[in-house]
C-alpha cells in the first residue's frame, strides 16, 4: 500500500492510500469535529462539521469525504472554519435542548449535579441520560453559539415513548443517519430512514408508525450507536455509562449468540452487541430484555428451608442440609426430578448423577415449555412420590400442592414455591459459569462477570454438594441431547425465545407484550389499599416540559394551607412519599395546586395522573409557614425562583403583595421553553424579571445574577430552587449582609420530623428541614452537604424507575 | 382508473427493479391511484427489494407525492404575490373554515381536496383558484360559496 504526505495545520503527516483526510488527520492524533462519521460505515458527509480548507481544491470540502492525497495542504482551524462550523452547529441545534451548552454556570452547576436528573424530557444537558458520552456536547461546548439567534424550535411533541424499549426524542437528533446507516449495515433493508426533509426531517420508519408495528426487529444497534441522546434504552439509560464490558454468551435461547455484558460498579446494567456487523446482531431478548430478567425485583436471592414445621429464611448448610435429607428420604423410585434442557452440561450431567444415584424419575422439560406444559401422566403421579425436585418453573401450584415433599429450585421467585420444603435460589446468566453444547455438538464455555446480587449460587454447585452429602457418585461422560429452536428470533419478532427455565419471559419484561409475548399473572401488581377517602385530581396541565401542574381536590388542607408550606404526595399507595411546595389553594372551592417537576420514579407517577383520577395520599399542610412579621420593617422585598421554585414563590408574593410590599420577582430557567407562571407572577409583584441561562428570553443568566446587580436595594430576598441554584444565590447572600431566606426540600418521608431523613446543617446546627423548616437562613445552609444527602440514593433511583408498565407512565 | 393499489400486476413491475427507477414507478403509481397508499409502498418494496422504511424516505422527500387519496374535486388556491395582495389569503381561510379541513386535507366525505399553490399565473384575475381544471378569478366570497354549491 501506498504511503501518502499530507501537512494538516502545518504538521507532516503520513496516511495509507484510500484512508480520508479525516482518516488521515485522525490516525495522526489530530482532531476534526464530527458527529456523522463512523468507523465501521462509509463517509457520509452529513453533519458538515468537518470542513477543511485545502490547497487547491475550491470552497471547505469535508474531511470524511475527501479522499487523501500526496502533497496535500490542510487547514482545519482558521477563523473562517471556525465561524462556518459554529453557524452550522446552531443551525443544527436550533431545535436541540442545548441551554446548557452555553451555559456561563455549566461547569458550577454540574459539579452540584454529578449525574443528570432522570427526567421524562430531556431538556437540557443535566436532564439528558446522554450526558456522560455525548457527541454533540463534546463537539459543541466551546464553540456552539447563538450568534445567528435562530427561534428555539424545542417541542414536547418530538418525544415518542409508544415503542417497547426504546425512547426517541427527535428534539435530540442531528441527522446524522448513523442509526438509519448502521440499521441497513447489519440488515441490508433498513428499517427506519431519514424522513421528509427540511425542518418536517426525522429518522422514522415507513409512514412514521411505531416501529414494533414495522420492519425493525429491535435489535438496539441505532440505540447504541447514536451519538447522541435521541435514541434510549428506556431500561438503562439511567444508569450512565458501563465502566467494563465482558464478552459472553446469551443464553436465552439455544442459539446462544455471543454478546457483550455491560457492567458499571459491579452491576450487569445493559447488553450489546460485540461488535458492529451482520454475525454480531442480537434479537430483542438479548439487547433489551436480559439486563431486565436478570435484575428483576422478582429474582429468588436466599435460601429457604422448613424450620419446625415454618418455612424460614435458613443458611445454605441448613437449606442443603434439608434438601439432603428429604432426598435421601425418598430413595428407590421414591422421588421425582423435574428441570429444563436450557441448563448448563455441568448442571443437566448432575442431575443425571442424581437420579441415577438415587434411582429417581425423571422429566426434563424441553427448551421453551413451561409448568402448563408437564406431561398429564406425569402430573397426575405427583402424589405417589415421598419427595418431588424441580429446578426451574415447572408446576403449576396445583401440582406443587400434590407433592408430600417439595424441594423447588429457580431463579425467580413463583406462587407454587408457597408449596416448597426447601427453596433453592439459581444464580443465573451473567452471575454464573458453565458449559454449553450447541446444536452443531461444539461446546462453549461461559465464565461469571459479576456477582450475584444476593446469596444465589450456581446450581452445578448446588447439586455436587447436595451429592457429596447424599454420597452418591459423579460419573463422567454425560452426553447432551440436541436443542431445538424453531424460527430465527433475530429476523423474526415472533420466533423471539418467549420462556426461560420454565417462566415466561415476558413477566418480568412487560414490553414483550407488544411483541405478541403473555404474561402469566404470577406478578400482577397487588393494589394497594387505601385508607379514608382518595384525593381527586381535578386538573394536570403540563406547564412546560417536565412540569405538571395538579390541582387537587383537598378540603381540609386548603382550609388551613399558609404561605411557604408545603405536603407530601403519593401518586398511589405502594408509591413513594415526596414533598412538594403548596403553589396556590382556595379554601372556599376546596383544592390546592402543586407544580411538580419530573425528575424520577415519584415525580413520573405524579405527572402521569389524569384528571378525575386519584392520588393516594395527599398530607399537609406541613412545615413552618413563613412568618411574615420577620418582614414587618421591610419596604423591598426581592424573590427569587428557579424551576419549580417559580411556582413556590407566588404565594410568597401574593401575601408580601397584600401586605403593601414592592416584591420583585426574578424567575430563572435553562431556556424560553422552560419557563411558566409569568402572567400569573406579575399578577401580584411590582415587577417580573426574567432570566434565561441561554438568553432566549429576558436577560441572560440566573436569578444570582440579578441578586447580585440589585439585591443591595432590598430590605430582604428569598430563594426557591434547585440546590444549586439556591447557593448560587447563598454566595450573593454572604456579601449583601441583609436578611436572606431559602425554602429547603430534601429527601423526606414523614414530614413530621420523625424519620430524620430530611436533615440539615444551617450555620453548623442540625435542623430537621420538614419542621424546622422548610425555610432557613440562605447564607447558612450548607448546601454541599444538601445535595450529597440528596443523591444519597441514586442509584436505587434508578433501579426504581417507573418500569412496571414499559416506563410508559411519563409525561403526556 | 384502477383503485387497488396493491394489485400484483402493477404497472410498476414494468420497471426494472434497480433503485434509479424508483421515482418514476412512484409517479407512474401516483398517476394511477393519485396518491402513494401503504399497500402500494408495500408492493414496490417487494419489486425493488427494498425496505419499505426506504420507499417511504423517498416519496416523503419530495412535495409531488401524497399520501391521502385525494377527494373527488381538488381546489388549488393560489397563492402567488398577486393573490396574496388581493386577499387569497381569506379566499383560502374561508375555504378551511367551509370545508373544515387544513391544506393538503380533504373532506371526510371524499369530495373536496384543498391545496394551495406559489402561482398559476394568472396574476390578471387575482385572487385565482383552479377547481379540478377550470380557473375561476377575480373571486369573492359569495361567489366562492356559489361554487363550492355546484360540487357534486
Amino acid at each position: 500500500m501506498k504511503t501518502l504526505n499530507l501537512t494538516i495545520d502545518g504538521v507532516k503527516v503520513e496516511a495509507q492510500e484510500g484512508m480520508t483526510v479525516l482518516q488521515a488527520a485522525r490516525a495522526a492524533g489530530l482532531y476534526i469535529p464530527s458527529l456523522c462519521a463512523h468507523k465501521d460505515l462509509s463517509p457520509y458527509g452529513a453533519c458538515r462539521l468537518c470542513v477543511v480548507e485545502i490547497d487547491g481544491l475550491r470552497g471547505t470540502p469535508t474531511a470524511c469525504t475527501t479522499p487523501a492525497a500526496e502533497g496535500m495542504n490542510v487547514r482545519t482551524n482558521t477563523p473562517g472554519l471556525e465561524l462556518q462550523r459554529r453557524h452550522t452547529l446552531e443551525l443544527m441545534l436550533s431545535g436541540h435542548p442545548s441551554p446548557c451548552l452555553t451555559c456561563d454556570s455549566r461547569n458550577d452547576c454540574e459539579s452540584v449535579k454529578k449525574t443528570p436528573a432522570k427526567a421524562g424530557a430531556s431538556t437540557r444537558c443535566s436532564l439528558c441520560s446522554n450526558r456522560p458520552t455525548c457527541a454533540v456536547r463534546s463537539v459543541a461546548i466551546g464553540s456552539y453559539s447563538r450568534d445567528i439567534g435562530l427561534p428555539v424550535t424545542y417541542s414536547a411533541d418530538k418525544i415518542e415513548k409508544s415503542d417497547p424499549f426504546i425512547d426517541r426524542d427527535h428534539n435530540l437528533c442531528v441527522l446524522c443517519s448513523i442509526c438509519a446507516r448502521v440499521c441497513e449495515k447489519l440488515h441490508d433493508k433498513p428499517a427506519i430512514s431519514i424522513t421528509k426533509r427540511g425542518k418536517d426531517a426525522k429518522i422514522a420508519s415507513a409512514f412514521g408508525k411505531d416501529w414494533i408495528l414495522e420492519e425493525c426487529t429491535f435489535c438496539g444497534a441505532c440505540v447504541d450507536e447514536c451519538p447522541t441522546g435521541s435514541l434510549t434504552d428506556r431500561w438503562s439509560k439511567w444508569y450512565g455509562a458501563p465502566d467494563t464490558e465482558i464478552e459472553s454468551y446469551c443464553q436465552f435461547c439455544p442459539k446462544r449468540c455471543k454478546i457483550s455484558l455491560k457492567i458499571k460498579d459491579g452491576r450487569l446494567v445493559s447488553t450489546g452487541m460485540v461488535s458492529l456487523d451482520k454475525e454480531s446482531t442480537l434479537c430483542a431478548i438479548g439487547r433489551f430484555a436480559y439486563p431486565q430478567v436478570f435484575n428483576s425485583r422478582h429474582r429468588l436471592t436466599r435460601p429457604y428451608a422448613k424450620i419446625g414445621g415454618e418455612m424460614a429464611p435458613a443458611s445454605w448448610d441448613e437449606t442443603l442440609e434439608s434438601a439432603a435429607k428429604i432426598l435421601g428420604a425418598a430413595g428407590g423410585g421414591k422421588l421425582l426430578v423435574i428441570s429444563g434442557e436450557n441448563l448448563s452440561d455441568e448442571t443437566r450431567s448432575g442431575v443425571c448423577d442424581l437420579i441415577k444415584g438415587l434411582k429417581a424419575d425423571f422429566v426434563e422439560m424441553p427448551y421453551g415449555t413451561t409448568a402448563a406444559d408437564l406431561p398429564k401422566d406425569v402430573a397426575d403421579k405427583i402424589g405417589s412420590y415421598d419427595a418431588v425436585l424441580c429446578l426451574g418453573n415447572y408446576l403449576t401450584v396445583e401440582n406443587a400442592k400434590k407433592a408430600k415433599s417439595l424441594i423447588a429450585a429457580d431463579f425467580v421467585k413463583t406462587r407454587a414455591q408457597k408449596e416448597a420444603d426447601v427453596l433453592i435460589p439459581f444464580a443465573v446468566f451473567a452471575e454464573t459459569g458453565g458449559t454449553y453444547t450447541d446444536k452443531n455438538g461444539s461446546k462453549i464455555c461461559i465464565s461469571a462477570a459479576v456477582k450475584p446480587s444476593g446469596m444465589q449460587r450456581p446450581p452445578a454447585g448446588i447439586l455436587a454438594d447436595l451429592l457429596m452429602k447424599l454420597n452418591l457418585p459423579h460419573e463422567p461422560g454425560f452426553k447432551p441431547s440436541n436443542i431445538e429452536l424453531k424460527g430465527d428470533p433475530h429476523k423474526d419478532k415472533k420466533a423471539l425465545p418467549r420462556v426461560i427455565y420454565g417462566s415466561l419471559i415476558a413477566d418480568f419484561v412487560p414490553d414483550l407484550r407488544d411483541f405478541g409475548q403473555e404474561q402469566s399473572g404470577e406478578y400482577a401488581p397487588k393494589k394497594g389499599h387505601l385508607i379514608g377517602e382518595p384525593y381527586e385530581i381535578l386538573e394536570n396541565t403540563l406547564l412546560a416540559p417536565n412540569f405538571h401542574m395538579l390541582k387537587i381536590k383537598a378540603p381540609e388542607m386548603a382550609k388551613y394551607a399558609k404561605p411557604g408550606q408545603f405536603a407530601i404526595l403519593m401518586a398511589d399507595a405502594n408509591s413513594e412519599r415526596s414533598p412538594f411546595t403548596i403553589a396556590n389553594w382556595d379554601a372556599k372551592e376546596g383544592w390546592v395546586k402543586f407544580v411538580i417537576e419530573e425528575v424520577g420514579r415519584s415525580s413520573a407517577e405524579l405527572g402521569a395522573k389524569k384528571a378525575g383520577e386519584y392520588l393516594a395520599t395527599v398530607s399537609g399542610p406541613l412545615g413552618t409557614p413563613l412568618d411574615f412579621s420577620q418582614f414587618d420593617s421591610a419596604k423591598n422585598i426581592l424573590l427569587l425562583g428557579g424551576c419549580y421554585g417559580i411556582a413556590a414563590i407566588y404565594p410568597l408574593a401574593r401575601e408580601f403583595k397584600k401586605r403593601g410590599k414592592r416584591v420583585v420577582a426574578a424567575i430563572e430557567a435553562s431556556s424560553a421553553y422552560l419557563l411558566y407562571y409569568k402572567d400569573k407572577l406579575r399578577e401580584v409583584s411590582d415587577e417580573l424579571i426574567i432570566k434565561t441561562r441561554d438568553g432566549t428570553e429576558g436577560t441572560r443568566g440566573g436569578a444570582s445574577d440579578v441578586y447580585g446587580e440589585i439585591g443591595g436595594d432590598f430590605d430582604a430576598a428569598i430563594a426557591i430552587g434547585c440546590v444549586f441554584m439556591m447557593k448560587q444565590n447563598s454566595r450573593v447572600a454572604k456579601k449583601t449582609g441583609k436578611k436572606s431566606l431559602c425554602a429547603l426540600n430534601p429527601i423526606m418521608v414523614d414530614g413530621t420530623g420523625m424519620c430524620g431523613a430530611c436533615r440539615v446543617s444551617v450555620g453548623g446546627e442540625t435542623k430537621f428541614a420538614c419542621v424546622h423548616g422548610p425555610f432557613f437562613d440562605l447564607d447558612k445552609v450548607d448546601f454541599d452537604e444538601l445535595a450529597k444527602r440528596r443523591s444519597a440514593y441514586s442509584v436505587l433511583e434508578v433501579d426504581a424507575m417507573p418500569r412496571h408498565e414499559g416506563g410508559k407512565c411519563h409525561q403526556q | 382508473m384502477s383503485t387497488n393499489a396493491s394489485n400484483s400486476t402493477d404497472s410498476f413491475c414494468n420497471f426494472e427493479p434497480k433503485r434509479e427507477y424508483l421515482v418514476p414507478a412512484l409517479q407512474e403509481v401516483q398517476e394511477r391511484d393519485g396518491y402513494v397508499s401503504e399497500a402500494a409502498v408495500e408492493a414496490l418494496a417487494k419489486h425493488f427489494n427494498l425496505s419499505k422504511a426506504d420507499i417511504y424516505s423517498v416519496v416523503s422527500f419530495y412535495a409531488q407525492f401524497k399520501f391521502t387519496k385525494p377527494g373527488k374535486h381538488t381546489i388549488k388556491v393560489c397563492q402567488g404575490t398577486a393573490c396574496h395582495v388581493r386577499g387569497s389569503g381569506n379566499l383560502l381561510k374561508a375555504l378551511k373554515q367551509r370545508l373544515g379541513i387544513e391544506e393538503g386535507q380533504t373532506t371526510p366525505d371524499g369530495l373536496i381536496s384543498l391545496e394551495h399553490v406559489a402561482c398559476l399565473g394568472a396574476c390578471a384575475l387575482a385572487p385565482a383558484m383552479v377547481v379540478d381544471d377550470k380557473v375561476y378569478g377575480r373571486l369573492t366570497l359569495p361567489e366562492l360559496e356559489k361554487i363550492l354549491k355546484e360540487l357534486k
